[in-house]
């Protein structure tokens, strides 16, 4: 029977998904039900009856066994019994009322014959009627004749006399083999005894002689429980007591009480048990006492061989039970195949019914329950069928909307995407964002479009024709209700127009043979309250927009709306980073000034103490050499009266004439040492004379003039183009007219010297020219100083402003120029002075003068 | 059923017969050590009846059982060279014939289980402590006690009642043996009317010398103690004790059947059988203390009728009567 292949048709039927439960909990198949009722109904009917029988038969042939065991033990001690009788027997042969009246020789010989023919007998003695041993034959010492013993107070002889035979107590000799004193009585009046040690070793031979089944055994205790006998001599030897063991004990102890050595003990032998035997193996046993010496004698044997019977019952029962289990599962099988064949046409029906076949029906004709099942079956399907196809057309509609959803919310992650992925480029957010709301509003084409006045222009389109944008841009829709695009904009809410031809409203037939559009959607972008835009759709057949579409061509627009911020936004960023960079630059360039005239500071205070130490001794020696020459002219004055030679005369005017010269030079080059140290001073000091507002460009000019009238002074042949390039806008200054002026003729001069140099290199092919420009910067007014000289290279222009640095030979500068220039425009004036340069090429100094800079720069060095 | 139980079974089956196999194993070793020479006419007796007796017990020699025989030949150092042979050997049990054998053994090994047989005296001669519970690695058989010796003499007076005097005749060396069989003759020898002691012999020689002088004076007679000096020269006591008309009693049978006058003796082949079943138990693993000494119960008089007419005796017919086999 294959299990679980049937599942409960009617699980089938109800269930959604039959198959997850079925695998969850096994389900058992209604045939082995039907086959476990059977067989188990079957198998409880036997079951009962065969353990009825083997109950009965187990007592029975229990009892049976024990029974048995019983007579065997009864049989045993009757053999062991036999034996005393024979040993009292043979000694009988020596009791005859005569015996004592036959020679001692042939009584001798008569103890001898007993000897032989009972060989458990060791000793024999003959007691005469007054107790007095006459006799006693032996087989382990000499035979003693009259040795006259008296017995007459032992037992032997008492109890012999008195009771005819006595069995005296067990004893062992040399503490292993078991005795037993056996006392006959003669015949006759006054008799004698005959008393013989009777070895109960020899017992064995008749225990091992009795059988008691294949392994069992008997065996003898005293009545105190000291074994005689036992097939295992070595036991009997080795002076076992088996008192102590259950069934002996039992055996002994009988409820009437302990008995007595040599009292008949009361027999109880119908005790019969299953015991263990010493080796701890169960054994069936049972005993029988042997009434005249008190002793027990035990039989027992395995439980499993005494109760062989038994167990060929029990498994002729279970053989039965087993043969009628195997029929009744025939049966339960045969039957349950039988009545399941239809039930599993029911439950392959309801399968095929399971996995969609809905046209199955079922035919069964067993004119039973199972055929109204199967019609009651057939009759649901049909019903599920119908309930079915109505369900499909539902999830039909329903999975179209949900697609159409997917659709659009698809897009309008895309567009989203889109407008992330391109946030500040405006345009394409916008190209896709009417592209989406156009496809997925069910329009053909639509537009953006941005107020600008009371016009609405077109920014962005999809699907417009070029003729409806050039129509559009030179004719903008306007914000009225005569245009659809311009409605949502006048009235700030979403426009649906179902068919424009319909609208009373809509005028402009003009744009609807270009647009030839019927239904129109348009929905107002709107920030804080404020229409910037509307976003404008249609199609040209006439018909309703849905709800849904509307909705979502808002989300566009507010999406559009969103991209629009964003984009300004990112605008107004840009500017304003713009103007940081701005301020950053500036900064720089301050700090970088501020560096550099914190350098000239501290070097001009330095210079001014020098110089003001050196310029004293400089007086003193440019004074006195003045003062010197004239003195010479004075010398001179004075030796011209005087009479001297002309010989004389002449070399007095050459002396004094070279002294003069000498002192020309000396004077000389102390003015230009004290020039030097006027310029170091000038170079350290604040600011010197006062500053007033000043017109640049008269400035500027007069400076230049300045330098090149001083050039062609100091070198005839000097010749440069002046070009002026002065801003009329340019206006006043406030400054310090004598110190710029200072720093315009320093950088003059050194054009010139470039340009003279550069003239000199090319060897007149070159024309030098110097351009002075002026620009009206508004806050400030740049000055630019440009000369087509020799330009500076980079080492050079690095340093250039470092106070005593010159790149001219030694003598013709000071190295201050640039240095002051520096420290007049930066820290005077709060300007600024920079150079831009090409080598071989041109250099070009602008300054650039805060209006109000010498007021700045005071409260700054005042603060 | 699955499959794989019926492999397992199918698998235990196949273990089994390997198993059952190696129970039997390799076999199990039997050291025999007799005093006798092999010419002697029980030592052939006592080997065969051991080994059908362990035959009949399950041991057939040769498959699962090997033994070893020696015979010392009542020779000191051939005793105590076959006690190490056979030792050597590893037995699991050695069979050890007399008093001279079980001492032999009692000296070489304490582990090795010994079943001797025609010991006397086992208590006495410290081969086990107690006849029911054996406490060392010795057990086994005693066939007589030392007050044997009157139902010797006793048989002696009857065949020749004219005995006056009697010398038993026993090797000395064994102190304990020799002082019990004296004390024993001189206790029970007087009541029976006869003058006995007991004389130690070692060789031949003692003999002759112990015989001639006990035959010098009339009415005398020999008691012939069980030894292993005595079993071994039993033909010289014979032929002497015919040359010099010396009526003697032996201990062992052999030796009447041999020309010997009488014995009183018990059956060496029952000894031989008893050894066998104790060997047996033994080998199947029964300890030593579960197997208590066993002392013969059965005794039986022979008689050589021709020796006692050679030298000139008349068997009374109650003596014959009550003699248990007579050699004619």
């Amino acid at each position: 029977m294959t299990a679980g292949a049937i599942a409960s048709p009617v699980l089938a039927v109800t269930d959604r998904n039959p198959r997850a439960p079925s695998r969850a909990r096994r389900r058992m198949p209604l045939a082995l039900k039907l086959g476990i009722a059977l067989v188990g109904l079957v198998t409880l009917v036997l079951l009962v009856n065969g353990a009825v029988n083997l109950w009965l038969n187990y007592e029975e042939a229990k009892r049976a066994a024990v029974s048995v065991q019983q007579e065997k033990a009864q049989a045993a001690a009757e053999r062991v019994d036999g034996f005393l009788s024979d040993v009292e027997n043979q000694i009988g042969w020596t009791t005859r009322a005569e015996w004592r009246r036959v020679p001692l020789e042939q009584q001798r010989y008569d103890f001898i014959r007993l000897l032989r023919q009972a060989p458990a007998v060791t000793e024999v003695s003959y007691i005469d009627a007054a107790g007095k041993e006459q006799l006693k034959v032996s087989r382990l010492e000499p035979d003693m004749v009259g040795s006259g013993k008296d017995f007459s107070a032992e037992p032997r002889f008492k109890q012999a006399v008195a009771e005819k035979v006595w069995f005296g107590p067990v004893y062992f000799r040399r503490g292993s083999e078991p005795y037993i004193t056996v006392a006959v009585a003669h015949a006759g009046r006054n008799p004698g005894v005959t008393a013989a040690e009777v070895n109960l070793k020899l017992v064995w031979d008749v225990i091992t002689a009795i059988k008691v089944g294949e392994k069992g055994f008997a065996f003898v205790v005293t009545s105190a429980g000291r074994l005689i006998a036992h097939p295992d001599l070595s036991l009997v030897l080795r002076d076992t007591d088996l008192s102590r063991v259950p069934q002996v004990a039992t055996a002994l102890a009988p409820p009437g009480g302990r008995l007595s050595a040599g009292a008949a003990p009361v027999a109880t032998s119908s005790a019969s048990e299953i015991a263990n035997d010493l080796a701890g193996n169960p054994v069936l046993t049972a005993h029988a006492p042997i009434g005249r010496v008190g002793w027990l004698v035990f039989v027992q044997s395995p439980v499993s061989e005494a109760l062989a019977p038994v167990y060929r019952s029990l498994i002729q029962t279970a053989a039965l039970l087993g043969l009628g289990l195997f029929l009744a599962t025939v049966a339960g099988t045969f039957l349950s195949r039988r009545m399941v064949v239809p039930i599993r046409r029911l439950q392959e029906g309801a399968e095929r019914l399971g996995s969609g076949d809905l046209s199955q029906r079922i035919a069964i004709r067993t004119g039973d329950e199972i055929e109204t099942l199967a019609d009651r079956f057939n009759l649901m399907a049909g019903r599920i069928q119908e309930s079915y196809e109505t369900l499909e057309g539902k999830v039909e509609e329903r999975t179209r909307e949900l697609s159409e959803t997917l659709q659009q919310q698809t897009a309008t992650a895309d567009v989203l995407k889109v407008i992330s992925r391109s946030a500040f480029d405006l345009h394409t957010v916008l190209d896709t964002l009417i592209e989406s709301a156009v496809r997925l509003g069910g329009a053909n084409r639509g537009g953006i479009h941005f107020v600008d006045g009371s016009v609405l222009r077109l920014q962005s389109h999809f699907g417009f024709s070029p003729e409806h944008v050039e129509r559009l841009r030179e004719k903008p829709a306007a914000i009225s209700m005569d245009t659809v695009t311009g409605r949502p904009a006048l009235l700030r809410r979403a426009v649906h127009v179902a068919d424009v031809l319909a609208d009373p409203d809509f005028r402009n037939s003009e744009m609807m043979k270009v647009g030839d559009f019927r239904a129109f959607l348009g929905v107002p972008l709107m920030r804080e309250d404020t229409v910037f835009g509307v976003l404008g759709m249609d199609r040209p057949e006439p018909g309703e927009f849905t709800p849904r579409q509307i909705e979502l061509v808002q989300t566009f627009a507010d999406q559009a709306v969103i991209a629009i911020e964003n984009a300004r936004l990112f605008e107004q960023v840009q500017a304003r980073t713009a103007e940081l960079q701005q301020s950053l630059d500036d900064l720089r360039k301050a700090q970088d000034r501020l560096v550099q005239s914190e350098k000239l500071a501290s070097l001009g205070q330095l210079t001014a103490g020098i110089a003001h130490e050196i310029k004293n001794p400089l007086n003193f020696v440019n004074n006195f050499s003045s003062l010197s020459a004239d003195l010479i002219d004075e010398l001179r004055e004075v030796l011209e009266p005087a009479g001297l030679d002309d010989k004389t005369r002449d070399e007095v005017d050459d002396l004094t004439g070279m002294l003069k010269g000498n002192l020309e030079k000396v004077v000389q080059h102390g003015k230009r040492a004290d020039s030097i140290v006027k310029n170091m001073l000038l170079h350290s000091r604040e600011g010197s004379g006062d500053h007033r507002p000043v017109d640049v460009n008269a400035l500027v000019e007069e400076s230049m003039n300045l330098a090149y009238h001083g050039a062609r002074a100091e070198k005839p042949g000097f010749n440069v183009t002046l070009v002026r390039e002065l801003d009329p806008a340019a206006g006043e200054v406030d400054l310090y007219p004598q110190e710029i002026t200072r720093v315009l003729l320093n950088l003059f001069s050194n054009g010139f010297y470039a340009a003279t140099q550069r003239k000199a290199a090319m060897d007149g092919a070159f024309e030098p020219t110097m351009t002075a420009a002026t620009r009206n910067l508004g806050d400030t007014v740049e000055i630019r100083i440009r000369d087509n000289g020799t330009g500076i290279p980079d080492d050079v222009k690095a340093k250039m402003f470092n106070p005593f640095f010159t790149t001219k030979p030694p003598g013709e500068g000071t190295g201050l120029g640039l240095s002051l220039s520096h420290d007049i425009i930066v820290k005077q004036h709060c300007g600024s002075i920079e150079v831009a340069t090409e080598p071989g090429a041109f250099t070009e100094f602008t300054i650039v003068l805060p209006r109000g800079g010498v007021s700045q720069a005071t409260k700054k060095s005042g603060s | 059923m699955r499959r794989r139980e019926i492999l397992a079974l199918l698998g235990a089956a196949a273990a089994w017969p390997a198993s059952s196999r190696a129970q039997n194993g390799p076999a199990r070793r039997l050291g025999v050590l007799l005093v006798y020479g092999e010419e002697h006419p029980d030592a052939p007796l006592m080997v065969r009846t051991l080994k059908e007796s362990l035959q009949r017990l399950g041991w057939t020699e040769g498959q699962n059982l090997a033994v070893d025989v020696r015979y010392a030949r009542a020779q000191p150092e051939l005793v105590r060279r076959y006690t190490d042979e056979i030792l050597a050997q590893t037995p699991d049990v050695v069979f050890a014939q007399g008093v001279v054998g079980a001492a032999a053994m009692q000296r070489a090994t304490s582990t090795v289980p010994v079943v001797f047989v025609q010991v006397q005296d086992p208590v006495g001669g410290g081969f086990v402590s107690s006849l029911s519970r054996p406490a060392a690695n010795l057990t086994g058989f005693t066939n007589f006690e030392y007050s044997f010796v009157g139902k010797w003499l006793q048989l002696l007076k009857e065949l020749s009642p004219n005995t006056t005097r009697a010398l038993a005749i026993i090797n000395p060396d064994n102190q304990a043996r020799f002082a019990g069989y004296s004390a024993a003759l001189e206790k029970i020898a007087p009541a029976l009317g006869i003058q006995a002691s007991a004389g130690g012999v070692h060789d031949a020689s003692d003999i002759e010398r112990a015989l001639a002088s006990l035959a010098e004076t009339p009415n005398g007679g020999l008691l012939v103690l069980p030894d292993a000096t005595t079993g071994l020269h039993g033909k010289l006591i014979i032929e002497l004790a015919a040359k010099l008309r010396l009526p003697a009693v032996f201990a062992y049978s052999a030796q009447v059947r041999t020309g010997g006058l009488a014995a009183y003796t018990n059956s060496v082949a029952e000894d031989a059988q008893r050894a066998a079943g104790y060997i047996d138990r033994l080998l199947r693993g029964a300890k030593v203390s579960d197997l208590p000494v066993q002392a013969s119960e059965r005794f039986e008089t022979v008689i050589n009728i021709n020796t006692a007419t050679a030298i000139g005796l008349t068997i009374s017919p109650s003596l014959l009567a009550s003699a248990d086999e007579v050699i004619e």
